[in-house]
């Protein structure tokens, strides 16, 4: 029986570089997309050397407490699904982002997704979600998905591996899980229609 | 009869035995039908007026036709979803990683094609790659096929002076190498040793430096890219020279050269037939710089469409558990490592390796005997996924499959195929011969022997039959059979690799030359004479030990063939004697006889006893 990874030892990949982008992934679900001296910041607690922030939502493990003024946020009234931003190197829409049932800890309006195009790439981040219908409408064939795959409140494994089926990203990032199991499961679903990359947090 | 195993994963495409030798007699019945069909495969620009024509070493084969190399390995999948999908991803010690598509790929390969253009690098010319394995490598040696120009990979563990060699001796035009690399945590810098090599060399080549601080002395590869793009991929004969590597024999290296045509025909079938999809994730530990980096990383999973992992880094650093680490990391479907690598993993604390692999379908294994209990531990922990995944029925089992490769042939020529013809494994062996390769293990009379050691032939030549050898190839051959110079017993089909039965090494499943060894130690003054032989290891398989009369101290000796030859064939066990003497060949044979049959002290006592 395999275990699982020591703590404390070197985990891998940290970065990954997709054309002109830099990816890193920060904390449970946060990553940051960096582009010649740009920096995006989605979902990152502590966001610093940020060009532009992101929150999908108000969540202690997407949002801190006390969040940038200019950030781009639902629970800050600067985003709401369909709005767009032109940041000048990089343009973001906020995509919905949802549980499909009553009393969700995620209900309809209460948190987004983003659709960011940056250097040639569409990243899509999901945010906290479920599978929910509104994927259908996104680009498919896009660069980047980073999606949740840690089931409960998020997409569950299988659930993840649908979105992939529907987007057909190039390219696979799973954030959003405690258990390595979820990962696994996800990646053996996935990997002949994604390429997965398990980036770790540095 | 040994044991005969079907792999879990395998029940449904596993064949009989007899079924596989229906199949296989066809094949080598009629090779040039055989080989004919698969070459339909790729495109070709002019057909070809003659399947086969010659004998023996001077087989040439597709003759007549013309063909675009890059067109088959690149520019093929333009237009097709493949195009947008990764290539190569790239990993280094550090954890930096980089994603390439065939599209981007494809851009970066004709720009440097252009730079290299621009350098005065055209058709015929030899272009030299010292690299680590890296995105810019890889685009460097497509660059050069798009360019018409054939490629020699130098394998980084080579040093200057061996380098320099290569370069001289293909009158290279330019050398493209990187300014370094981590492996195990410390910087191996290359750029330096490329200059020196090109000074020693003599040849006026340019110098193209990927990485950063890479103009010095040199072109920054960078500044390459800034030359267009090359649209024209060329188009060349059949037998035109697509690469080249300097291949371990007796007396030393010495190059060789594969076509284009027929290697093109070989490698793309061999890599569909070992497993490769388009849709595969595929991770092969050889560099390029070895047959096998050559085939099946750059050419063969490019033409396939797969998705290649390189990664730049030594396989134990931080722990063995790195390779894994990798699997799991990128879903890595096809893993193909060598025996001595798996030898080594097997010997570790068994909670070190932590890594789920269960995206694998095979571990495929090169360059080397595959012991039985190697085997086994391979199966039983690489590819029996054991890890509970949620939802799973637990134990499943993927084929680890150990196959046959010699440079002079170009591909796997033994081997089960996940994708073709798979009777049950037989552990120990290397697989049974692959179609269109008639092999055979005989006598000294040429009769053919079984269930007892023999040597390996290949009966009839193959489509990749080299078109630069040196003399010792063409000696090889007796009419229309090729002595491989490897001894195996063939069993029920199965070959069974035992080793070289020459002096050539086997040192962690790279071919070493005796001879090369020799003279680095004879180069240093204290060495009056010096014999190498290889030593069986249960690790590295072989590992060099180095003989020498003269007053030069063993630690001198051992950091001399580390200078001149590379840190690979330094060796293991250095022993001074007070008389060497004798004709060369002679004392390797003999030296290669005793170290098999006596301990490492008698052995050496025993040749400086025979000594007049």
């Amino acid at each position: 029986m395999f275990k699982r990874q020591a703590a404390g030892e070197l985990t891998v990949p940290l970065s990954l570089r997709f054309g002109r982008v830099l990816v890193e992934r920060a904390g449970y679900s946060g990553v940051t997309l960096s582009l010649g001296g740009e920096k995006l910041c989605i979902d990152v607690l502590e966001p610093r050397g940020c060009s532009a922030v992101l929150y999908s939502h108000s969540h202690p493990r997407h949002a801190p407490g006390v969040v940038p003024r200019e950030a781009l946020a639902p629970f800050l009234g600067s985003v709401k699904p369909g709005s767009q931003v032109d940041l000048g190197w990089a343009r973001v829409e906020a995509v919905e982002a949802y549980n499909p049932w009553e009393g969700a800890p995620h209900p309809k309006g209460f948190g987004v997704g983003f659709l960011v195009e940056l250097g040639g790439l569409r990243v899509y981040y999901a945010g906290d979600t479920s599978f929910v219908e509104e994927l259908s409408s996104l680009p498919a064939g896009l660069e980047v998905a980073v999606l949740p795959v840690g089931g409960g409140a998020v997409m569950t494994p299988e659930e993840a591996f649908e979105a992939v089926r529907t987007l057909k990203p190039v390219l696979t990032l799973p954030v959003h899980f405690d258990d390595e199991k979820l990962y696994w499961k996800f990646k053996v679903l996935a990997q002949p229609y994604t390429q997965v990359a398990a980036l770790k947090v540095r | 009869m040994g044991e005969r195993i079907v792999p879990p994963s395998m029940r449904w495409k596993a064949m009989s035995l007899q079924e596989y030798q229906r199949i296989y007699s066809e094949s080598v019945r009629n090779l040039e039908g055989f080989w004919a069909r698969e070459a339909g495969k790729l495109k070709w620009r002019e057909p070809w007026r003659s399947v086969r024509e010659g004998a023996g070493p001077a087989s040439s084969w597709f003759v007549g036709a013309s063909l675009s190399p890059y067109e088959n390995v690149v520019s093929k999948h333009e237009g097709t979803w493949v195009w947008h999908k990764p290539a190569l991803i790239w990993e280094n010690e550090a954890g930096d990683s980089r994603i390439v598509t065939y599209a981007e790929l494809d851009s970066l390969a004709s720009r440097l094609a252009a730079g290299l253009a621009s350098l005065g690098v055209g058709r015929g010319d030899w272009v030299v790659v010292y690299s680590q394995p890296s995105i810019e490598s890889v685009a460097a040696m497509l660059a050069a096929v798009k360019l018409g120009a054939p490629f020699e990979p130098v394998f980084t563990g080579f040093s200057a002076e061996e380098l320099a060699r290569r370069l001289a001796r293909r009158k290279a035009k330019a050398l493209v190498t990187s300014s370094g690399f981590l492996r195990r945590g410390r910087a191996v810098p290359l750029a330096g040793a490329a200059r020196e090599a090109l000074s020693r060399s003599g040849v006026q080549a340019h110098l193209v430096v990927a990485g950063e601080g890479a103009a010095e002395g040199g072109i920054a590869l960078d500044d390459l890219l800034q030359w267009g793009s090359l649209k024209e991929s060329a188009v060349v004969s059949s037998n035109h020279p697509l690469f080249g590597l300097h291949s371990g024999y007796e007396g030393g290296f010495h190059p060789i050269a594969h076509p284009a045509g027929g290697f093109l025909v070989q490698v793309y079938s061999t890599s569909q037939w070992i497993g490769l999809r388009p849709r595969d994730t595929y991770f092969c530990t050889v560099w390029p710089g070895w047959i096998t980096g050559v085939s099946y990383v750059v050419f063969g999973p490019l033409m396939v469409g797969s998705t290649v992992l390189l990664y730049e880094g030594g396989p134990d650093w931080p722990s063995w558990n790195r390779w894994l680490e990798l699997i799991d990391s990128y879903a890595v479907t096809l893993f193909l490592t060598t025996s001595s690598a798996l030898r080594m993993m097997s010997r570790q604390d068994p909670s070190a390796l932590t890594s789920n692999n269960d995206t694998l379908k095979a571990v495929l294994v090169t360059a080397e005997p595959l012991e039985a209990e190697v085997w086994r531990w391979s199966y039983e922990r690489l590819a029996s996924l054991t890890v509970p995944v949620v939802d799973s029925d637990g134990r499943r089992a993927v084929p680890v499959v150990n196959l046959y490769i010699q440079s002079e042939v170009g591909t796997f020529l033994t081997g089960n195929l996940v994708n073709y013809t798979f009777p049950p494994v037989a552990p120990g062996s290397a697989g049974p011969p692959i179609p269109g390769f008639h092999l055979d293990v005989v006598d000294e009379r040429g009769a053919s022997v079984r269930g007892a050691p023999g040597r390996l032939v290949v009966k009839g030549s193959w489509p990749s039959m080299p078109v630069e050898a040196p003399s010792v190839f063409r000696e090889r051959w007796a009419g229309e059979v090729y002595d491989t110079g490897d001894e195996a017993v063939m069993l029920d089909s199965y070959i069974h690799p035992l080793g070289r039965r020459d002096p050539v090494l086997k040192v962690s499943g790279y071919r070493l030359s005796p001879g090369a060894i020799e003279r680095a130690a004879e180069s240093l003054p204290g060495v009056r004479a010096a014999v190498a032989a290889g030593l069986r290891d249960e690790l590295r398989f072989e590992v060099p030990v180095l003989v020498y009369e003269g007053e030069a101290e063993p630690g001198e000796v051992r950091r001399r063939v580390r200078e001149a030859v590379g840190p690979i064939a330094e060796p293991q066990h250095v022993f001074r004697v007070s008389s060497l003497r004798g004709a060369r060949a002679e004392l390797r044979a003999k030296l290669k006889r005793l170290l098999r049959e006596k301990t490492l002290e008698e052995a050496v006592r025993e040749l400086a006893a025979g000594q007049p």
